[in-house]
């Protein structure tokens, strides 16, 4: 017999709120053990889709499968075994740090001890503090603290970083990381490519509730064909110095602020720019060459970025 | 069970904690009720018996009998043989005194306070309109309410004739019309104790934050921060959510009866028996009319900010309107339509006359039926349009 590794799986998801369609059917299974991550702009559909398998909101159609049963929406049995970050968190106002995970333990059937909480989530000195008294970073392990309070086979963290500043949001990382080596099953939405590639072992790509791409990120990326990017500031070139910097790179992309060219020789590309710029004699300022990443593989597919 | 003692704990801790809340809950409805009874108070006796000066016509004998005048002399008289007694002292006229000196008499004691209320009863032919004339003292309360009380009595004999007579037109009724005595600068005598009139509105008005303003804000303020949302994504189920909020309302909702009674009963010897099974009924079924208005405020505000500004506009008319601290009765036109369609006025005479305070104006019938459509109504249209999630989506 083949154990299934699989912990969730949608097929043919369905959502519409009125006439606009959120989830427009479809598929896609998470490997236990795994941090699998769903990328896309804002309103792309990942938020419904995560909240579907939350049991927060009722598909229109199509299936899912939990942990080798199909069941018709998440419900409470369901519950037991998830643990959710929303996208927003937010927490009543007069409660300590230790009050409010013995209050969320009691609403699951078994639960781990709140110390034990407290130290996966480095908050034991705050245990007695109140909520609103943490910082931002704080309050969102705290929020991972309670998603964790009933050891849930499966995580589903929406945006967890949103919000927080760069040095919250890579002890976070580390967080979710640490979650992954201790064996559980991590689904995570977000709009930051970097989040994406530096957490994720497969990605799905979503834009207007469809998925348009998956892979690891790696494999997206190797997909894309091109090495390195060149990327310089727009602001010195006329209209009549882009349009042909068109004709020479027809995979350029331009931005309000940023010329991005994909390239597969370095050294031989950035030579022609140079030389093309001082027969042109247009300033070339703020060069970068970089890696492309899961942005590029975004602008790549829909011709928008993450963030538009 | 451990969820809803957490829920209930949790709202509890949080109440305790914040000073604002101690002060709006359980200390305001104190100064409420002391400040109305240093103002309009001052008359503390035990048990409230309205003196009623009955001016009938000097009719003859062979047409009293068929004669509305009869009918309602005949009516008061059934009253005094009856177990109601206890409320009313009827005056009437001396054989040898004449109407017009009697009525001169009786108004003259209505302005010193010796009577709640004259009622006249005109001489009139069979046929004729007839007109009753009340006369009352506006500024006292005991004569309000005995006012109130005598009309809705007539209403009451209308109705009957209405059936008995068939369908009858409005004129052919018992007309009553109001005229009303200054009052002299002497203290009048009076059994009535405003305190003890006041205690059963302020614990309603009490019932009434806790249901409308506790319970919806909350839960409003939770719905919108997506509070609720992160509770339900757990297996807590809605009933369990809904018992440790109404354990904790019923806890403060307790704790302020306690608080109103033992002020009143300390700072203006108040005696009544809030421990009275009619009683208990009537607090417990407000309080769970004003948690369904409650429910049916949120259902139809979904946003958050709209829902406080409508909560405080329903609040305070609806007690003042509904007669939580003062008589109501005389109110006229939509403001008495308002009134009139107010579960609260329903239940504060209900709770007024489960105490003895006094009678109820309305039937027992309507002090029960008008909140609990008012109730059942909420529920209804709560469980269609009802929603925990921010911006109303279900």
């Amino acid at each position: 017999m083949v154990e299934n590794n699989k912990a969730v799986e949608i097929i043919n998801l369905e959502k519409s709120y009125g006439s606009l369609k959120a989830v427009a059917g479809i598929s896609f299974y998470v490997k236990k053990g795994q941090i699998f991550t769903l990328l896309g702009p804002n309103g792309a559909g990942k938020t419904t889709t995560i909240e579907i398998l939350e049991g927060l909101k009722e598909k229109d159609g199509g299936e899912i499968i939990f942990f080798g049963e199909t069941v018709a929406k998440i419900s409470r049995k369901e519950k037991e075994e998830i643990g959710v970050l929303l996208q927003k968190n937010n927490y009543i106002e007069k409660i300590k740090v230790k009050e409010i995970l013995k209050m969320f333990s009691s609403f699951y059937k078994k639960s781990l001890s709140t110390s034990d909480i407290l130290k996966k989530i480095a908050l034991e000195d705050k245990k007695d503090s109140f909520v609103e008294n943490l910082s931002g970073g704080q309050q969102q392990r705290l929020s991972i603290g309670l998603a964790l309070i009933n050891d849930p086979k499966i995580l589903y963290l929406d945006e967890p970083t949103t919000g927080l500043d760069p040095q919250a949001r890579r002890k976070l990382w580390g967080l979710i990381k640490d979650l992954k080596k201790a064996g559980k099953t991590i689904f995570l939405t977000t709009h930051y490519m970097e989040e994406a590639e530096r957490l994720s072992d497969y990605v799905y790509i979503m834009d207007q509730g469809k998925i348009i791409a998956d892979g690891s990120p790696e494999n997206l990326i190797d997909n894309l064909g091109k090495e390195n990017v060149i990327v310089f500031a727009k602001t010195s070139f006329a209209d009549s110095a882009i349009e042909e910097l068109q004709e020479t790179y027809p995979g350029l992309k331009i931005t309000e602020t940023e010329i991005s060219i994909y390239v597969k020789d370095l050294s031989s590309s950035l030579t022609e720019l140079i030389n093309w710029a001082g027969e042109k004699e247009v300033e070339i300022d703020n060069l970068k060459i970089r890696r492309p990443n899961l942005e590029d593989v975004f602008i790549e597919l829909t011709g928008k970025g993450l963030r538009d | 069970m451990g969820a809803i003692r957490s829920i209930f704990l949790q709202h509890l801790r949080q109440h305790l904690r914040d000073k604002y809340s101690i002060f709006w809950n359980l200390i305001f409805p104190l100064i409420i009720m002391t400040i109305l009874v240093l103002i309009f108070g001052g008359q503390i006796e035990e048990n409230v018996t309205f003196r009623i000066s009955i001016v009938s016509p000097e009719v003859e004998e062979s047409t009293a009998d068929n004669s509305y005048p009869a009918i309602i002399n005949t009516v008061f008289e059934s009253i005094e043989a009856s177990e109601e007694s206890r409320w009313f002292q009827f005056y009437r006229k001396e054989e040898n005194q004449s109407r017009s000196n009697f009525l001169q008499e009786e108004r003259k004691k209505l302005e010193q306070g010796e009577r709640e209320l004259v009622l006249v009863i005109p001489e009139v032919e069979w046929g004729e309109k007839v007109q009753l004339e009340i006369h009352r003292q506006p500024q006292r309360q005991l004569s309000l309410i005995a006012a109130d009380v005598i009309t809705s009595i007539i209403n009451e004999l209308n109705k009957e004739i209405n059936i008995t007579e068939g369908n009858i037109s409005r004129d052919e009724l018992i007309n009553v019309s109001s005229r009303e005595i200054a009052i002299m600068e002497s203290e009048s005598r009076s059994d009535f104790s405003f305190a003890e009139f006041l205690v059963p509105g302020i614990i309603l008005f009490s019932f009434l934050i806790s249901g409308l303003e506790i319970f919806v804000e909350k839960i409003s303020s939770m719905r919108a921060r997506g509070i609720l949302k992160r509770y339900f994504a757990t297996p807590l189920k809605a009933v369990e959510y809904f018992s440790g909020i109404l354990g904790f309302i019923i806890l403060l909702s307790s704790t302020q009866v306690v608080l109103i009674y033992g002020w009143a009963k300390i700072f203006f010897d108040i005696n009544l028996a809030i421990f009275r099974p009619k009683f208990i009924f009537y607090m417990l079924f407000s309080l769970i009319v004003s948690i369904a208005l409650g429910f049916l405020l949120l259902s139809i505000v979904k946003n958050k900010e709209s829902v406080g500004v409508v909560t405080q506009a329903v609040i305070y008319p609806m007690a003042f309107l509904g007669g939580m601290f003062f008589e109501v009765s005389n109110l006229s036109g939509v403001i008495s339509l308002a009134a009139k369609i107010n579960p609260m006025y329903y239940l504060v005479n209900g709770m007024r006359d489960a105490l003895g305070i006094y009678p109820s104006p309305t039937p027992v019938l309507l002090n029960i039926l008008v909140p609990a459509i008012w109730m059942f109504g909420s529920i209804i249209i709560s469980s269609y349009k009802f929603s925990w999630n921010p911006g109303g989506e279900s």
